[in-house]
């Protein structure tokens, strides 16, 4: 039962993310007769995330910011550019990179569609671990009914269907999944913005204890600076493909330095009557 | 997987549909049957009863310009034109969608040279591919097969393709990829049943289309070979008659049109069904999600 627990004798999983000089292009409008326009989606980026904290990376649609995260989980292939976990580059290595997923896994931003409707709970949060042999066939299941637990999942629901939960159970289910790997990393894109806010609270509060009890290292994208503020040590704000702002998440709200981001900061209501005094004085 | 070909919940079929399952259901069992049921041998002769009309003595749909008994060759021509267009069907769908699949999944100029060769595929005419391939191929059933799941596999591959690009953007496709899933447990544990749908349909419709098929080649004298009982030879050779004896091309004629409308009718049912623009499908939606609003509400304090 005990090798059945999540990141069992691992002591802390947290690893060291860096990103340095990251860049994408895409083509767009490209026909057979027309000259395709190469739009800069990741202009030269850089950052760094120390092992178990929490880095936001906040900004308008179109950013960037999905494109860094599909990166990071080698979803898309940077044109340029390298990603280090715990000083691995995990951009290169072709049909091995497969052991690259055991890294860094991914929380899609809408659970209705990152869980695949025709599957049942249990089969999507135990794939990872059939997938990359983490157990025997036969202890799969302890190991699914453990990690839905730790998710706040019980275990009935692993028999279901994902149509059959709520938006905050099929984020938890999402969550589960990601982790089934033991991955080091968590790129969680959006994870809450799509669930209710008294929802998006639990899960947030979720992701606060499964940090605190392996020492994962998250990558959270959002656009809500309320989430950012209370969630993440350090804040990144993107702007068509660049950082144009990185700091700690108070300096930025307090003295946000670049147009968008003051714009981000004006557009969200400060519950605090004299933070806010003080913000437009 | 499962819950896939779960029909409880959904809206049971209307008359005709029911009427259309009934005809196929009939016919895959009299074609099953077929030497048991059979009145005569199909190949028999007697040269004192030819041409009998339908309801001579032992003869119940007539006799043919042979003295062969109408009703026992109708018996074993359904033997034939289903288990032909049945495992036509099969064939064509196993090829079809996996080129689809594959096609679609790697993009690129794979799918470019694919989706070109289809092109080329289905400019020709379906029967007139077939007819070709047959002439080329040689009788007998194998050569048939073949000939047919050649001419129409482009039928499964682009609209599986269609499909697929869609689904492959998918953010349950993207986790399975992030999760380390190679592209072919992607194909089929995660892509494919969620085409199943599309993939019912082409094949019902499909069917419809080969055993057609199968009956044209036969009319034009391609096929089984003239001994073999088959309702195409059966119109055929009784075209030659149909202004004295007119039993002859009516029953293949009326036998073909049957299956082939059921299993089409069968077709536009499966759609209907999981069509998410289909009223029966809103309906069901619609109790399926107020069913999950009452569940959320009473599960919102343990979220």
């Amino acid at each position: 039962m005990i090798a059945a627990q999540p990141y069992a004798g691992r002591e802390r999983a947290g690893a060291l993310l860096e990103v340095r000089n990251l860049c994408k292009s895409f083509r767009v409008g490209s026909e057979t007769f027309t000259r395709a326009a190469l739009v800069k989606a990741v202009d030269d980026v850089t950052f760094r995330i120390e092992p178990g904290s929490t880095m936001g990376l906040v900004g308008e649609s179109g950013s960037g910011k999905s494109t860094v995260a599909r990166m990071i989980t080698r979803l898309i292939r940077p044109d340029s550019g390298e990603i280090l976990i715990d000083g691995q580059d995990i951009v290169t290595g072709g049909a091995a990179g497969k052991r690259f997923a055991r890294l860094v896994q991914i929380v899609f931003q809408d659970p209705t569609s990152s869980l695949n409707p025709r599957w049942k709970v249990g089969d999507l949060i135990g794939e990872g671990v059939l997938v990359h042999r983490l157990c025997p066939r036969s202890e799969i299941r302890n190991r699914v009914v453990a990690l839905a637990g730790r998710c706040g999942l019980d275990v009935d629901s692993l028999d279901r269907f994902p149509h059959e939960f709520s938006g905050g159970q099929r984020q938890r289910i999402a969550i589960a999944r990601a982790l089934a790997v033991e991955p080091s990393v968590l790129v969680l894109d959006e994870p809450v913005s799509a669930l209710d806010v008294s929802v998006q609270a639990q899960i947030l509060v979720l992701l606060q204890e499964l940090q605190a009890a392996f020492g994962l290292t998250y990558l959270l994208i959002a656009h809500d600076l309320a989430v950012v503020e209370r969630f993440c040590s350090h804040v990144a704000v993107m702007r068509l493909g660049r950082i144009v702002e990185a700091g700690l998440p108070r300096d930025i709200h307090e003295n946000p330095k670049d147009p968008y981001t003051r714009s981000l900061v004006e557009a969200h209501p400060v519950p605090d009557p004299h933070r806010r005094k003080a913000m437009t004085a | 997987m499962k819950g896939l070909l779960d029909l409880r919940g959904r809206q049971l079929p209307n008359p005709i549909v029911a009427l259309a399952i009934a005809v196929m259901v009939g016919f895959a069992l009299v074609a099953i049957l077929a030497p048991l049921i059979s009145p005569h041998p199909p190949n028999a002769q007697s040269l004192m009863l030819r041409l009998r009309p339908p309801g001579t003595e032992g003869y119940l749909l007539g006799t043919d310009q042979l003295g062969r008994d109408v009703l026992s060759r109708m018996i074993y021509g359904a033997r034939i034109s289903l288990s032909i267009g049945v495992i036509v069907m099969v064939l064509t769908a196993m090829v079809g969608v996996a080129i689809g699949l594959v096609s679609a999944y790697f993009g690129g100029w794979l799918d470019t040279i694919i989706m070109r060769i289809v092109d080329i595929w289905l400019a020709f005419p379906f029967l007139v591919l077939a007819i070709a391939l047959v002439a080329v191929l040689g009788q007998g059933p194998d050569k048939i097969v073949l000939a047919l799941v050649l001419s129409s596999w482009p039928g499964f591959a682009r609209p599986v393709r269609g499909e697929v690009l869609q689904l492959r953007e998918r953010e349950y496709t993207l986790s399975a990829r992030a999760l380390g899933v190679s592209p072919f447990g992607i194909m089929f544990k995660h892509l494919l049943p969620n085409i199943m749908p599309t993939i019912l349909v082409l094949s019902a419709i499909d069917l419809g289309y080969n055993i057609l098929a199968l009956a044209s080649l036969s009319f034009l004298g391609l096929g089984m070979g003239a001994e073999t009982a088959t309702w195409g030879g059966m119109l055929s050779s009784g075209r030659n008659y149909v202004a004295t004896s007119w039993w002859l091309a009516a029953f293949p004629g009326v036998a073909i049109f049957l299956v082939v409308m059921s299993s089409n009718l069968i077709g536009d049912w499966i759609r209907d069904i999981y069509d998410p623009r289909s009223p029966f499908r809103a309906a069901r939606n619609q109790a399926a999600g107020e069913a999950r609003a009452a569940r959320d509400a009473a599960a919102e304090p343990n979220v």
